[in-house]
């Protein structure tokens, strides 16, 4: 089965932080919004929204082939799971938190689970019950991201648009 | 074909894997001299701690490399014979091979100082190093000492005193701790972190000699040149490592301060590679090699591991010193180098006493040095790493804005955008 | 399941059929909805912002001014409440105004209809009206209506005046005494304003003064439309989609206020002929939401659909007009009649819906635009001529019409010399274990009515009475609860031998319905009224009472603002929407629990109606153990 991918259309993204919310929402204990908001718990978003130039970039793990966070991890924690996932998740307790990871993501895609012994925690997909939708996409309000396979052929396509993107 | 490693850690597990994933039919051998299970050397300060035990740090079972068509045969390599393609092993046995690679790691350097050969006077490198420490404290010692004020110097400090050591303290030579990674200022919160940990601080001092404790046998204390005498039963020096690169040398192969490899990680000698912290990559960006860094002896054991199975292609070094680590609620990271202008960015938020430091020259950014706040280091890592030109650098760094410039290198990476 | 009324699960198919929009379609348009202002963490009060607070804890904490989470919730609350209080007394001036011109002969539409309602308001208001002529006493009691809005020197009397001597301490201690109504309106808007009361506990208090004027405003709205329009008396009509009349001309009234609603009654008597001429078989009035419960109350005109399903009548083809006035009504009515024939008349100037016909309807002209509009539909039904028409025959009876007087007036069949007693007695006895007012809206984010109708069955089956007001009041009516059949069904013995016992005394032949209609939402207040009048007959405050509030399926301002007057008065009330102020765990806990040691009321936010039904129940128990009487287990 080809992994299905987060894909990111940054003019479409409004900047209002909906991803960040589900995300945190659905690694929360509780599992939905306002059942962690009323529990006081603190879960960590591992989405981002970037701003720059007066433009907003959505940004999480990109779920490489050959992921320096995996390299660089020292724990055997990180590693690629089945179908390509990056992650941590299942590999909790070997995390020591040491931020390897966090310094070697090129994507800052990685960050502190802000918890007493923190771990490094990331998009880890664990997020998308039935539909299979993850938590941001389905959250997006706007279509700055999707949930799909990666249209090989769409790669110079891609930069082309990208450039055109930045340079306005 | 036939692939032999020497070495059964970060780099060598890279290089059998990704030779096995290019090449499904080869026969890879690894040989080991610390056992069949390879293990992550970076925690062992989780083991003298008390925080994990061995089956939490294995990085691959013997039996997880069996399972992907990989043969692990304990023992110490004493010889290579590249003409016949042969590795001697210290027990007798010949192993034949097409390709070798020479994975060997570093050795720690114990100072040449009177006393070295007491016991509990020992370089902190394997995991076996880590248990005789804990048969040592388990012995009833109270008192350590460390020397040196590097990363692994303060691991191993801050690992005695969670192992219950009522005093331990750092001899460090220089004026601050971690001197390579850190400015003066990051290293002061650094060394007051330490501090606050109950860890006592001497600077600028050295050992001159270690004394033998009461009972004989094991050491008593330590002997500093400016004649203070420091109890110790224990001494863990942390002031360096040398390259392994006897094999290589023996056999005829270049070496200088590690095993020479070209950018494809061969060595001079033929059908022999060489990677992680026992080579020496010439050329651009390889010239401050070893790294002694676990990311790059992955990165190019991974590298090695392909082009022995007959992809040769070089390694992209981009190598800089980077390294990150916690202590407690204390998080350092710091890449590349200092120098060139500085902009810094103190704040009491998200942690108190957060501190982020860049450094950059032309544009360019040379190094950083992050406490505490850690958010997004790795943008910044590869904007180090890829030497990149950013225009008006320095003021976005201030405002710690993710320039623009740096968002279409990373998008230009082709990850981010999956659509057209 | 997105409503559980039959004859709107219909409409529903046929909207999808002609591929009309209605909420239900925008509320799923609108999802995912944004958590920073589902929680009150956003802020747009100037425009730096907007602001976010992150409700994890993370980036960014504050706002662009440094207003931190309860800064932020506790303002976004209050200036709910200010809304909600600005809503309920705009409606209650509308009266004021209105009377005030009859009385001093600006306008002959007005007349007072009920003398000794004016006697009775006039007097708990000061005024002696000793020899005084109806209009001279309306004037007097017009022009104290008027004053009321304005900034005075003592607490607002029409609030005051109709609580308890304890509550009315209590709230002095607080310090939440408004002293007019506008001016307080004004204050929260200013203490809201970017950088002004940044306190979230002394804007809680504001909030609370706010909801306290929305009471004054709410009683007075209701004092005065009985004044001028009578005071309901029990009576029987029909509510659902099935009221419609394919051969009449039908003719929807929505919105709130009976200044409009009540003289379109009249004016379509006097018109019938003019339907006949055009071929009608007359002219059919129907309600929509709280102005349907005001001509139900009055006239017994028939209730046709209430709150998120009021785009639906449209769809039937058989709806000439919707004529609407103010709140809650649904911009949305323009598009949906895009495609059929019928006319959404606004009648209201500061209310008006691009797309629709406007008729300006104000106390001087009342009669002549009262007939316009009528005419207006009766061109609208001539136009209907060979359209297709699907009414679903779905209605359910209903007895309407309990204002305060006429549950009164039953009573004192039981008790002449003291009305109250037997009612007092019963609650004693255990036969009635409390008492729960059940307002509000349906809120597409509810399934239509399942809040209602799941909390009134729980609560009737444990002998508690309950009270209706606006689209609860409506659902209860749509589904069969308002008549003495549903005390069969749904009370529990205590409650349905105390219903049988009252029905019987006044000869109905059959029990009150379990389920007491009384009136919109303004009408509150008359719940409050009882509260009161059994707490001072009792010696205590109404804070010790075993009643309770509940909106289980809320979604206005008006609704925040009267939830919070009703803690005010020392009630729990229950909410099934959760609020936007989960974002502060101090607001959040002050509304929940905080506030119980200062007032006695306090929220409890639960959505699931049974957990909810179990949490009132509980309440109760607590209040009439309080009160040393025997209490009962769920
Ligand atoms: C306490 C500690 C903490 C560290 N923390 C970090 C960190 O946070 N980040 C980081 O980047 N790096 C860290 N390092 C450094 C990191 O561990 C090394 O860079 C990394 O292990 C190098 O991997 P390697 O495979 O090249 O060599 P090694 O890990 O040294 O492995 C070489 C292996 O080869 C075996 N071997 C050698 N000669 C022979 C022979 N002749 N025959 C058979 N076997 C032989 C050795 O026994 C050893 O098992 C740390 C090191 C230590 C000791
Ligand atoms: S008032 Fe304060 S929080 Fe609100 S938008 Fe302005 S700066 Fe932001």
């Amino acid at each position: 089965m080809e992994f299905k991918e987060i894909l990111i259309r940054p003019d479409k993204c409004t900047g209002c932080l909906s991803c960040r919310l589900a995300c945190a929402a659905a690694h929360s204990r509780a599992g939905n919004f306002l059942g962690a908001v009323a529990a006081g718990e603190k879960p960590r978003a591992r989405i981002f929204v970037h701003r720059a130039g007066g433009k907003n970039l959505p940004l999480n793990c990109r779920h490489c082939t050959d992921p320096p966070c995996v390299d660089a991890c020292v724990a055997a924690s990180m590693h690629t799971a089945g179908g390509g996932l990056v992650t941590n998740h299942d590999r909790q307790e070997r995390c020591i938190g040491c931020w390897m990871c966090v310094m070697s993501c090129p994507f800052g895609a990685i960050r502190d689970s802000g918890e007493e012994d923190p771990r490094a925690v990331k998009c880890d997909r664990q997020c998308a019950p039935g539909d299979g939708l993850p938590a941001c996409v389905r959250a997006c309000p706007t279509g700055a991201l999707t949930y799909g396979t990666v249209d090989q052929f769409s790669a110079s396509s891609r930069e082309e648009f990208l450039r055109k993107w930045l340079q306005c | 074909m036939n692939l032999v490693i020497v070495g059964n850690s970060a780099a060598g597990v890279a290089a059998a894997e990704a030779a096995r994933r290019a090449s499904p039919r080869a026969r890879i051998t690894v040989i080991g001299d610390e056992g069949a299970q390879a293990y992550c050397r970076c925690l062992i300060p989780e083991i003298l701690a008390g925080t994990a035990d061995f089956s939490r740090i294995i990085l691959r079972s013997g039996e997880d490399l069996r399972r992907e068509g990989i043969e692990v045969a304990g023992g110490r390599a004493v010889e290579i014979l590249p003409g016949p393609g042969r590795v001697m092993l210290e027990d007798g046995r010949e192993i034949p091979y097409d390709r070798l690679l020479l994975a060997t790691g570093a050795a720690p350097v114990l100072p040449d100082l009177p006393g070295r050969e007491l016991q509990g006077v020992m370089g902190f490198r394997d995991y076996s190093d880590a248990l005789e420490a804990v048969r040592i404290a388990g012995a009833g010692a109270g008192d350590a000492v460390v020397l040196g004020g590097g990363l692994v110097s303060l691991k191993a400090a801050h690992a005695l005193k969670k192992r219950g050591f009522a005093r331990v303290t750092l001899v460090v030579k220089s004026p601050h701790l971690m001197s390579k990674q850190l400015d003066p200022e990051s290293a002061g919160l650094v060394g007051r972190a330490f501090e606050g940990m109950g860890v006592r601080i001497i600077f600028g001092a050295d050992a001159s000699a270690f004394l033998p404790g009461p009972g004989g046998g094991g050491v008593g204390s330590v002997l500093l040149e400016d004649g203070r005498e420091i109890p110790a039963g224990l001494v863990i020096a942390g002031k360096g490592v040398r390259p392994r690169t006897g094999l290589a040398e023996r056999a005829g192969g270049a070496a200088g301060r590690g095993i020479l490899v070209d950018s494809c990680l061969r060595t001079t000698l033929p059908g022999v590679y060489a990677a992680g912290d026992c080579a020496q990559v010439a050329g651009p960006g390889g010239e401050e090699a070893p790294w002694g860094l676990w990311p790059l002896a992955v990165e190019q054991g991974r590298r090695a591991g392909l082009n022995m199975a007959g992809r040769e292609e070089p390694w992209q070094p981009g190598g800089v010193a980077q390294n990150a680590v916690r202590f407690g609620p204390l998080s350092v990271i710091s890449v590349g180098r200092r120098g060139g202008e500085e902009v810094a960015v103190r704040r009491r938020h998200p942690a108190p006493g957060s501190l982020r430091k860049f450094f950059f020259r032309d544009d360019r950014l040379l190094g950083y040095v992050f406490v505490n706040d850690i958010r997004d280091a790795g943008l910044y890592t590869w904007l180090v790493r890829s030497g990149r030109r950013v225009p008006g650098l320095g003021r976005f760094l201030a405002g710690e804005r993710l320039p623009l410039e740096a968002m279409t290198w990373l998008s230009g990476r082709d990850h981010i955008l999956r659509e057209g | 399941m997105k409503s559980h009324d039959t004859a709107v699960r219909v409409m529903l198919d046929a909207a999808r059929d002609q591929g009309a929009e209605t909420v239900w379609d925008r509320h799923a348009k609108q999802d995912p909805r944004c958590g920073f202002g589902e929680t009150g963490l956003c802020c747009r009060h100037c425009s730096q912002g907007p602001c976010r607070i992150n409700p994890f804890g993370e980036d960014p904490q504050k706002g662009v001014c440094g207003a931190d989470a309860d800064t932020m919730v506790a303002r976004g609350l209050v200036r709910a409440i200010a809304a909600g209080c600005a809503s309920h007394s705009g409606h209650a001036k509308h009266l004021a105004h209105a009377l005030h011109k009859w009385a001093k002969g600006h306008s002959d539409h007005y007349p007072v209809k009920d003398e000794a309602k004016l006697k009775a308001v006039a007097g708990r208001m000061g005024i002696s009206g000793e020899g005084m002529e109806t209009r001279q006493l309306a004037g007097q009691l017009a022009d104290l209506a008027l004053k009321q809005f304005a900034e005075g020197e003592a607490p607002l009397a029409w609030a005051f005046n109709h609580l308890t001597a304890g509550r009315r301490e209590a709230l002095e201690r607080l310090g939440a005494v408004p002293t007019g109504i506008e001016n307080t309106i004004a204050e929260m808007l200013h203490r809201t304003h970017m950088g002004v009361d940044a306190d979230p506990v002394n804007l809680l208090i504001g909030g609370i003064a706010c909801a306290v004027a929305d009471y004054a405003g709410s009683h007075m709205a209701t004092d005065l439309s009985d004044i001028l329009f009578g005071t309901p008396q029990p009576v029987a009509s029909r509510a659902n989609l099935g009221v419609m009349d394919a051969g009449k001309v039908n003719i929807a009234l929505h919105g709130h206020n009976p200044v409009l609603s009540d003289l379109l009654v009249r004016a379509a008597l006097e018109m019938e002929g003019e339907a006949g001429e055009a071929g009608a078989a007359g002219i059919n009035l129907m309600g929509v939401c709280c102005t349907g419960n005001e001509i139900l109350m009055r006239h017994g005109v028939p209730s046709l659909t209430h709150s998120i399903s009021q785009e639906l009548p449209i769809f039937t083809g058989a709806l000439d007009a919707m004529v609407v006035d103010y709140q809650c009504v649904y911009p949305s009515l323009v598009a949906a009649a895009s495609c059929a024939h019928t006319r959404v008349i606004t009648t209201m100037g500061m209310a008006k819906i691009s797309g629709a016909v406007h008729i300006e309807f104000t106390e001087e002209n009342a009669r002549e635009s009262a007939q316009k509009i009528i005419r207006e539909a009766i061109g609208a039904f001539k136009s209907r001529k060979g359209r297709a028409v699907s009414i679903p025959e779905i209605s359910s009876e209903v007895t309407a019409g309990f204002s305060v007087e006429a549950i009164v007036g039953a009573l004192s069949k039981l008790d002449p010399a003291d009305p109250l007693k037997p009612l007092i007695d019963n609650i004693v006895g255990g036969n009635i274990q409390g008492v729960v007012l059940v307002a509000g809206c349906n809120n597409v984010k509810v399934p239509q009515d399942e809040n209602f109708l799941g909390l009134a069955k729980e609560l009737l089956a444990r002998d508690v009475l309950v009270l209706a007001t606006g689209c609860g009041a409506g659902a209860y009516a749509r589904h069969g609860f308002l008549t003495p059949g549903a005390a069969e069904k749904y009370a529990g013995p205590g409650l349905k031998a105390v219903l049988s016992a009252v029905g019987e005394a006044n000869g109905l032949g059959g029990p009150l319905p379990p389920v007491l209609h009384i009136g919109s939402c303004v009408d509150n207040s008359r719940a409050v009224d009882i509260a009161v009048a059994v707490a001072n007959r009792l010696g205590v405050d109404t804070d010790k009472l075993p009643v309770a509030a509940s909106a289980p399926e809320y979604k206005t301002e008006k609704a925040v603002s009267i939830g919070t007057y009703a803690v005010a008065f020392g009630l729990p009330v229950h909410l099934g929407v959760v609020p936007p102020v989960l974002g502060s765990q101090t607001v959040a806990g002050l509304l929940t629990a905080g506030v119980k040691e200062l007032l006695g009321g306090w929220f409890i936010v639960e959505p699931d109606p049974l957990k909810a039904a179990e949490a009132i129940f509980g309440a109760l128990q607590e209040r009439r153990r309080g009160l040393g009487l025997a209490s009962r287990p769920w």
